[in-house]
């Protein structure tokens, strides 16, 4: 489970003076439930993400994952949570196995147990076939398969998504998708954070839509159809964080 | 710490898979090292060498020139000193000797002779040329003096009333060159640093240049761990990079190769006692720079604000080191204030260690400070990596 209390991440940026990336934000997300977070670039996924999975420090607000509260536990935090994303990368200098290993190794499995589970991931996401080869010199498939791969390799309660179909074809965004889907089957908690309409129909439960650090509306697609009389996400979305179209005449002025 | 011992292990196996930090760290210093030697060996028979001191001589033949002959040096007759000149000016002549055409009758009848040498002052090979003549000359006319004294009845010791007699102390039992004694401890001071630069900078500011650093501080293990485990890796390439320098030196001195003779005159000249004396005051030594480069590159966005950073760190290292070099020219070795300036007491124990005369008390200062120094930096390096900053910098 997944749970936070008015959850707030601000920065100080020497230019931009305070930042607030997320300002005050309530979610609760369930076992064998993908819950997703909406949000345009800059909306505060991220920073929402980080802060769970205790990269980052709340400013002020509480947050619990699987159970455990992300500032006072935040090594059990991490021990419990499986993380992607379409930015983080791969050692290239490793081979599948040698990286599956380092992470298995470090989620504290050893012996037999991490023998096994490397195993059980390279034949789960068919790595087999370049299980050799040097990360650096795998397709962009492969790679993200390997990534899917360190995600599970400890067989985490908690898995946050973020943005990991960004950069992808149809063909590998379908095979995420579709691991995905399976993590919620096998009831694990899924935060899932997108801005892509047609993936959060498909695979989320719940839905957070998230606009400069604050939830704007939350429920099923359905309930967000509703709440903004729209027959479209994405028109309810953009309903949801007041998007206005530029009347090029009226920018001109 | 053991957290921290798969850290290292995983950096160890891609730091090794890396071909720039393999030649950086692993060959280039021995390499390095090896070829210097070899060119000052070249030098040093080269230069000894009457044959390869072609000396330009006006005004006939004569019995110095005969002499010089008899010597082995190349000796070339032109005609004139305005012929000399443009040699010299063209680069083609080192030394001309301009003679009168009655130097052996000036010689014989007892007369003092000038000899006219025109050379440039700023040509090392000139000087070289130069100074060998001087030498021949000199021996000549104390033969002269002695000959001329004995024929009047006279003993050859009034000639040089008082002597300066050469009584050289040894101190330890090194047998290491003096060269080796002004440049080893630079080189292998300085590439303890190099060595390990790269990897330094590629260690915390590269991942977080390729993305990966979020995935490993999203793992259950301590930033501390963390922080360590890349320090220890560290240190194994700054050590590899001082030690294959070191294993140059020794290949080169074992080698029994005639061309290392001058550098190399009583063998390698290094015994179990220096190399342990030396890994001993490295190992600290090499810590400091270890913490310092992981401080850098933690606290660097990426690895060309790293390598910015670097180069002023550079100056920090390099500035003690060089001047480790002139220190035989003064007093300071000796001073106690030395051991306490990193890097350049590293050197002065070094220099020491390869003398033969370890100053035990020195010795241990220079560890201790250079200790203090790394337990310093790697605080800091740790603290980098408990901030936020170390993967977001806003």
């Amino acid at each position: 489970m997944v749970r936070t209390e008015s959850l707030v991440k601000h920065f100080a940026d020497p230019k931009q003076g305070l930042v607030k990336a997320v300002d005050g934000v309530s979610i609760e997300a369930s076992p064998g439930q993908i819950f997703g977070l909406l949000g345009a670039n800059g909306a505060g996924k991220t920073t929402m993400l980080r802060m769970l999975s205790t990269v980052l420090q709340p400013t002020s607000g509480k947050a619990w994952v699987a159970g455990f509260d992300v500032e006072k536990d935040p090594q059990k935090v991490r021990a419990a949570i499986g993380f992607m994303s379409s930015s983080t990368a791969l050692y290239g200098r490793l081979n599948p196995k040698e990286l599956l290993e380092y992470f298995g190794g470090l989620y504290g499995l050893e012996g037999a147990k991490l023998k096994e589970r490397v195993a059980y991931v390279i034949e789960r996401l068919q790595i087999g076939e370049f299980v050799d080869r040097y990360c650096d010199k795998l397709s962009t498939g492969q790679k993200q398969r390997v990534s899917i791969a360190r995600t599970m390799i400890h067989d985490p309660e908690v898995m946050f998504f973020d943005e990991p179909t960004a950069g992808l074809d149809v063909v590998m965004s379908q095979s995420v998708m579709e691991f995905i889907e399976e993590a919620r089957d096998v009831g694990k908690t899924v935060i899932f954070s997108t801005h892509i309409m047609s993936e959060v129909e498909r695979l989320c439960d719940h839905i957070a839509v998230i606009h400069e650090g604050v939830i704007r509306e939350e429920g099923t697609v359905g309930d967000l159809l509703a709440v903004t009389n729209e027959k479209n996400l994405e028109q309810a979305f953009l309903k949801l964080v007041e998007y206005h179209r530029t009347n090029p005449a009226e920018a001109a002025k | 710490m053991k957290d921290a011992l798969k850290v290292t292990r995983k950096e160890i196996r891609e730091i090794l898979r890396d071909k720039r930090v393999r030649n950086a760290a692993f060959v280039a210093p021995m390499f390095v090292i090896f070829l210097m030697m070899m060119l000052f060996g070249f030098l040093g028979e080269t230069i000894g060498k009457h044959e390869n001191q072609r000396i330009h001589v006006v005004g006939g033949d004569n019995s110095l020139i005969k002499l010089l002959k008899a010597s082995k040096y190349n000796i070339v007759p032109i005609a004139s000193v305005d012929e000399g000149t443009k040699l010299i000016k063209d680069g083609k002549a080192s030394l001309v000797l301009e003679f009168t055409p009655d130097y052996d009758n000036l010689v014989t009848s007892h007369k003092q002779v000038h000899i006219k040498a025109f050379y440039d002052e700023k040509e090392s090979k000139a000087q070289i040329a130069f100074a060998s003549v001087q030498k021949e000359l000199v021996e000549m006319n104390k033969v002269a003096v002695a000959a001329t004294l004995k024929s009047k009845g006279v003993d050859a010791a009034f000639a040089e009333p008082v002597v300066l007699d050469r009584n050289p102390i040894k101190i330890g039992e090194s047998n290491v060159s003096d060269i080796l004694i002004t440049i080893l401890p630079y080189m292998i001071t300085v590439y303890a640093f190099f060595g390990g630069l790269s990897t330094g900078s590629e260690l915390v500011a590269g991942e977080k240049e390729k993305n990966t650093l979020e995935t490993l501080l999203i793992a259950p293990i301590r930033r501390r761990d963390i922080a360590l485990g890349k320090f220890f890796a560290l240190c194994i390439v700054c050590l590899a990079g001082s030690m294959s320098a070191l294993l140059g030196v020794i290949i080169a001195g074992t080698s029994g190769l005639p061309i290392f003779h001058t550098v190399f005159p009583h063998g390698l000249g290094l015994g179990p006692e220096h190399i342990l004396a030396i890994i001993l005051t490295l190992i600290p030594t090499v810590a400091f720079f270890a913490s310092l480069l992981l401080a850098v590159s933690t606290m660097a966005k990426n690895t060309r604000e790293a390598s910015q950073f670097l180069a002023l760190v550079n100056l920090v290292v390099l500035t003690p080191a060089i001047f480790s070099q002139f220190l035989g020219f003064t007093d300071f070795a000796s001073q106690r204030w030395i051991s306490f300036v990193p890097v350049l007491n590293t050197s002065v124990t070094l220099r020491q260690a390869l003398q033969g005369k370890i100053d035990y008390l020195g010795m241990f200062i220079t560890i201790g400070v250079s200790a203090v120094l790394a337990t310093i930096a790697i605080q800091i390096a740790i603290h980098l990596f408990h901030q936020e900053k170390v993967l977001v910098r806003v």
